[in-house]
């Protein structure tokens, strides 16, 4: 049976540059966060984010998410030294796209409608294609989607370059995700009361909210052909995707996971795998009371005996559409060297949830399941294994 | 106490586009939040909004919130407890 | 791509439909952004032409709830504070979540943000789902507002002339069923196609696919397809409306990502 293998990751967050140094990080339990002071948040209390002091190529590229995106995309494409002719796609996930310039200029235009005429220039790389188009430019790729679907988007661009490579729409698939640190977000996450000033404790009885962060997460897919004719070495399988909508409420998750439950079931069937072949969980793990609750709900609902599971979210801060591939990307070099990542941030249990994240361990890890669940009830899954598909 | 149970009914229905109910329509001891007006968690939050922006009054989480909203009466009362600008 | 059938389209144009505004529901009326009562209507009157309930949804927007962003901003800015409910609205996929959870729409929720080729994106996405994603809701949705209107002059000019007529926003669905049906109308697309600086209607023409049948074909380049962020959606719904036999192609360029895209329409 054809499979989607994976031939190149790449990273870049508070963790770190790069995924060895990134899921160091995550592994060694560190606390990413650090009081917000890359602009002015406006916040009586300042919260704690995880923010990134340099972004290499910030100055040249179009905007901050894109510089991002496009070190988290050379990176996984760095294995791959020749095409060997094969076209290269790209499914792009972003949430802020070119926001971080679009929202400083209008707070300008407000105060001075003359500098409608710079309009071109500052909003040029507003949109999400336009972040596509960039990276295609910049990495030689012809053909692109733009996702865009809040917190679950980097997931859901995963599944989408597995089903293109599947699908024979392409050989080489590049899924990138890359979310910027906005006023717009901080401010929106703000207004909502999900974020913990102090600092996100997953899955932690006394969890109180999310921390925003930023950074970029690329996967970089090959189909059978491609991975013969190039001889690159697969690190991971793609084997299962589920994608669903909870139709709960636009903010909060169904309460007992019931949408999450049904993409993760759609990923393992798809994988060809039972609940009990997995080894690990990466879960979305963002540290509001609810979805911490709802997530194990339905992981419980799912697989009985919660296997072990860890939230990266207080080393890498929540980086929204980045979370999914950024996330998927040290899942799978957890895969890789054997071990379950600690969950930085939780301390005590809670006992509504009934179960902890799991201490860091060296353990066989054959498959691994990824969760990533946006706005709008959107749920998205994927599973990761050693092995292709049986 | 009346008098800014009245403006809240009017700050309310501005707040939440409440553009088919009048201020004689709120009865100020009906629950507000699932009540016979709609008033849904997200509401809630534009409501704390309102209550910050225009009174200068903070609630430490959602949840405080909650009971504060209980009723316009009681929203008003909070706010005469709290209010840091007149 | 293989093609797939449209069993059911609507559209909600303003310019041209002043009493859409009476479907939308009591409760969306007062509180919703227009840019969701827009893609609700379409969405609604979609569904009411098909037997079986949409299984998935797949939003294609440019810019999305444009509006809602803008009032959340003025908000911070203004006196610093911006609305929950601006915020919520003004995440991209904010349509797509609404959709599902009025619809009672439980699988894949996807939205395509692709400027101007967002609707040959999201055709090209429903060829990547699964059998049981069938129905596909798709809803090509933008809005216009005063802001827009005054940053169009002055940006870049392929900008300008790609949103010539801008004030033709609205929503345009489809459902789309994964098996071709033998009597229905077929689309298909292959996704957008970065091209760099070459001339978009030269690139559309050298990645025309090859005639059907030797049926007759309207082919419509980008040039001619411009004019909003729904042109080509719109195109799509009037050849469907129409009952033009042969097919159909039509181009549409997006200058921020220099890139086409192509959708192809046949009976």
């Amino acid at each position: 049976m054809a499979a989607v293998a994976i031939i190149g990751m790449g990273a870049l967050s508070s963790a770190g540059a790069g995924a060895a140094a990134g899921f160091a990080a995550v592994c060694g339990g560190r606390d990413g966060l650090s009081k917000l002071d890359a602009f002015e948040s406006g916040l009586k209390t300042v919260p704690l984010c995880s923010c990134i002091r340099d972004v290499p190529g910030e100055k040249a590229a179009p905007n901050r998410t894109a510089a991002l995106a496009l070190c988290a995309a050379r990176e996984a494409l760095a294995p791959l030294i020749d095409r060997h002719g094969l076209a290269l796609a790209i499914v792009s996930a972003t949430t802020v796209a070119g926001m971080t310039r679009s929202e400083r200029f209008y707070e300008r235009l407000r105060k001075d409608p003359a500098a409608v005429t710079e309009a071109a220039r500052e909003l040029a790389y507003h949109e999400p294609s336009a972040l596509s188009g960039f990276l295609c430019e910049a990495l030689g790729a012809r053909m692109f989607y733009s996702l865009s679907t809040a917190c679950s988007t980097g997931l859901h661009a995963v599944g989408m370059a597995k089903r293109l490579i599947e699908r024979g729409g392409c050989d080489l698939c590049l899924a990138v995700g890359a979310d910027a640190l906005s006023l717009l977000t901080l401010r929106g996450f703000s207004s909502l009361m999900l974020i913990d000033p102090s600092g996100c404790k997953p899955f932690d009885k006394t969890r109180a909210g999310i921390s925003l962060g930023e950074g970029a997460g690329a996967l970089l897919l090959a189909s059978d052909k491609a991975v013969a004719r190039t001889r690159a070495r697969p690190l991971a399988y793609v084997n299962g995707w589920g994608a669903s909508a909870d139709c709960h409420h636009m903010t909060a998750p169904h309460p007992t996971g019931e949408g999450a439950r049904r993409c993760v079931l759609a990923a393992l069937l798809e994988a060809n795998l039972r609940p009990a072949d997995i080894d690990l969980i990466a879960t979305h793990g963002t540290a509001t009371p609810d979805n911490d609750n709802a997530e194990i709900a339905a992981m419980r609902s799912v697989f009985g005996v919660v296997p072990p599971f860890c939230s990266m979210k207080r080393t890498l801060g929540h980086t929204l559409a980045a979370s999914g591939i950024l996330e998927a990307v040290f899942a799978v070099c957890a895969m890789r060297s054997g071990h379950i990542p600690p969950t930085a941030g939780f301390e005590r249990l809670d006992e509504a949830i009934g179960c902890a994240p799991s201490e860091y361990r060296e353990t066989p890890v054959k498959n691994v399941l990824k969760n990533a669940f946006g706005f709008g009830g959107n749920n998205a899954a994927a599973v990761f294994s050693r092995e292709r598909a049986g | 106490m009346e008098q800014l149970i009245d403006t809240l009914k009017k700050r309310i229905i501005a707040s939440l586009k409440l553009s088919d109910v009048s201020p004689a329509d709120i009865d100020p001891d009906a629950p507000l939040i699932g009540g016979p007006l709609g008033i849904d968690s997200i509401d809630t939050l534009e409501l704390l909004v309102l209550l910050e922006k225009e009174y200068g009054v903070t609630v430490p989480d959602v949840k405080v919130g909650r009971a504060v909203f209980a009723s316009v009466r009681s929203l008003a009362g909070y706010i005469e407890k709290n209010r840091v600008k007149a | 791509m293989e093609f797939i059938s449209i069993t059911g389209a609507s559209a909600v144009l303003p310019s041209t439909d002043a009493l859409w505004t009476q479907e939308i529901p009591v409760v969306m009326k007062r509180r919703d952004p227009r840019i969701w009562q827009m893609a609700y209507v379409a969405a609604q009157r979609c569904i009411a032409q098909c037997l079986a309930r949409p299984a998935s949804i797949v939003v294609a927007t440019a810019l999305g709830a444009l509006d809602e962003t803008k009032n959340f901003l003025d908000g911070v800015f203004l006196d610093g504070f911006g609305s929950p409910r601006n915020f919520i609205a003004s995440v991209h996929n904010s349509m797509a979540g609404k959709l599902a959870l009025e619809f009672k729409i439980p699988g894949p929720n996807l939205t395509l943000c692709d400027g101007n080729n967002s609707f040959a994106s999201a055709i090209a996405a429903c060829g990547l789902l699964s059998e049981n994603d069938f129905p596909a809701l798709v809803i090509a949705v933008d809005e216009n507002i005063e802001l827009l209107d005054r940053l169009i002059p002055h940006l870049s000019p392929e900008c300008g002339r790609e949103l010539c007529n801008n004030k033709l926003e609205g929503a345009i669905a489809f459902v789309i069923d994964g098996k071709p049906e033998e009597h229905g109308l077929l689309i298909r697309s292959s996704g957008v196609l970065f091209i760099g600086d070459e001339n978009p209607d030269v690139a559309f023409t050298s990645a025309l696919p090859p005639e059907i049948n030797a049926l007759p074909r309207m082919v419509i380049p980008p040039s001619k397809s411009r004019g909003s962020f729904i042109s080509a959606a719109t195109l799509a719904h009037e050849f469907m409306v129409k009952k033009a036999s042969g097919g159909a192609v039509i181009g549409s360029f997006s200058p921020s990502s220099k890139s086409i895209g192509l959708v192809e329409l046949c009976r």
